[in-house]
């Protein structure tokens, strides 16, 4: 999240009466983990831009109903990803998640202590990716909240549009299945 | 297999997705906030080119909305309340200054014609030209002027009568003496909605005929329309008078002058 000059509760009060440069201020704040909730809800669909442009317009729109006391960003996933899974049906090209191409000068290197052990960590997370595409969609889409997108609990279950508790009832569940999908138990590297 | 799957742990899984987390390549972010913004502050007269419609499952919320329709939400000391209404939503507040449109009849020579009502025509091509039953208030009889906007984007059909004994001339309205206007409203959004100080404004729920409605009172409040797509229709945005808002078969009928409860209510009766 960037750093905002003012606080967000003043920036919701101001975007609450319609001032459009606070309402910019805060998309700008959450428009990174907004999109790729899109992304993720609506199955990697093309047109996870318009529905999470799609999901900042509703919320502006549903601000006065917005209880300035309750955090701002479940709130606003909700309405993000339930804006991007009403168009999965109709969505066409769809993206599947891929691997960065390894960045040599990334911090990531802690996982990898030597070439060999870069190697066998992109094919184990290569071997996790895959498994996670055989996945059910309603299984990846936890998952991914959860853990791909670091989503807290609230907040993945705000994207599932769900309580808590069958949001962590699921997600086990789907941890279940992907461990099941791997295609060998993986031993500690 | 299956005993070496079940002596996985849990957190092995979720230390490699973690891991897994820092290698993903998403589609790069774009930027939200510009077109965002851009989307919320039309240029005048650029409704052409707003997003196109969306369909959305409406059956759910529309029964939520029911449901919640008398329900007040007590929001940080501001007061959002529905009143029984889908269409119209009124939040209790300090009315922000320099509303978008503002009465300039003298400007354009007609009357109503600085509302930004839309375009002017006959009643019946009016009640031709809207997607639902245009009514016209007996107690009133023809209107003196007619506007069809594109403004909420089914259609207002706008009804002006000018200035008489019963119907004082209003600053509001330009000098008109009484605006009654009909929508068709898109429940999950909301049509409407109305930002009314009230510790200078009455706001009362009214019955019009079995139909829930709202009679605002005292100081003038700001209105404005949201598109389906949860847009806040900025040029709509407009200070308005003393108004009886009601609904009835998914239409948003307001009815707005210097004029009475009793009066507004009589009127608004009279609807056929």
């Amino acid at each position: 999240m960037e750093a905002t000059p003012e606080r967000e509760p003043d920036l919701i009060e101001r975007a609450r009466h319609g001032d459009v440069s606070a309402f910019e201020a805060l998309v700008r704040a959450h428009q990174e983990i907004a999109f790729r909730t899109a992304w993720i809800a609506s199955g990697g669909g093309d047109d996870s831009e318009d529905a999470a442009q799609e999901g900042f317009m509703k919320a502006f729109a549903a601000l006065p109903r917005f209880r300035p006391d309750a955090p701002f960003r479940p709130w606003l996933l909700t309405i993000v990803a339930n804006a991007a899974r009403n168009r999965r049906r109709s969505a066409g090209r769809r993206e599947a998640l891929a691997l960065r191409v390894p960045d040599a000068t990334a911090n990531d290197l802690a996982f990898q202590p030597s070439p060999e052990g870069a190697v066998l960590a992109t094919e184990s997370r290569q071997e996790l990716l895959d498994a996670l595409r055989r996945l059910p969609d309603a299984d990846r889409e936890v998952i991914s909240y959860r853990y791909l997108l670091e989503l807290s609990e609230a907040e993945t279950a705000a994207a599932l549009g769900v309580p808590v508790g069958t949001a962590k009832s699921r997600l086990s569940r789907a941890l279940n299945r992907l461990r099941a999908a791997m295609p060998m138990a993986v031993e500690h590297r | 297999m299956t005993g070496s799957r079940a002596a996985t742990p849990y957190d092995q899984i979720e230390a490699r997705l973690a891991d897994l987390a820092t290698s993903l390549a998403f589609p790069p972010t774009p930027d939200l906030a510009a077109a965002v913004g851009s989307r919320l502050r039309p240029s005048e007269g650029n409704l052409a080119a707003r997003p196109r419609l969306l369909l959305f499952p409406r059956n759910v919320r529309r029964a939520l909305l029911l449901a919640a329709a008398l329900a007040l939400l007590i929001v940080g000391g501001v007061v959002a309340v529905r009143f029984g209404l889908e269409l119209l939503s009124i939040e209790s507040g300090p009315v922000p200054t320099a509303p978008r449109v503002s009465p300039s009849s003298e400007a354009s020579g007609a009357l109503g014609a600085g509302l930004g009502l839309g375009r002017p025509l006959t009643v019946d091509e009016a009640r031709a030209a809207a997607a639902f039953d245009v009514l016209l208030p007996d107690a009133l009889g023809q209107p003196d002027a007619v506007f069809l906007g594109n403004v909420p984007l089914r259609g207002q059909v706008a009804f002006v009568y000018a200035p008489r004994s019963d119907l004082p001339e209003s600053s509001l309205l330009g000098g008109a003496g009484l605006l009654v206007t009909q929508n068709q409203g898109e429940p999950d959004a909301g049509l409407a909605h109305k930002i009314a100080d009230t510790s200078r404004a009455t706001v009362e729920p009214v019955d019009v005929d079995g139909a829930p409605g709202v009679w605002i009172s005292g100081e003038p409040h700001l209105f404005w329309y949201l598109a389906p797509d949860g847009a806040f229709i900025q040029e709509s945005r407009r200070l308005v008078g003393d108004t009886l808002a009601w609904e009835r078969g998914g239409v948003l009928y307001r009815i707005e002058g210097a004029i009475t409860r009793s009066s507004a209510l009589e009127i608004a009766r009279s609807m056929r």
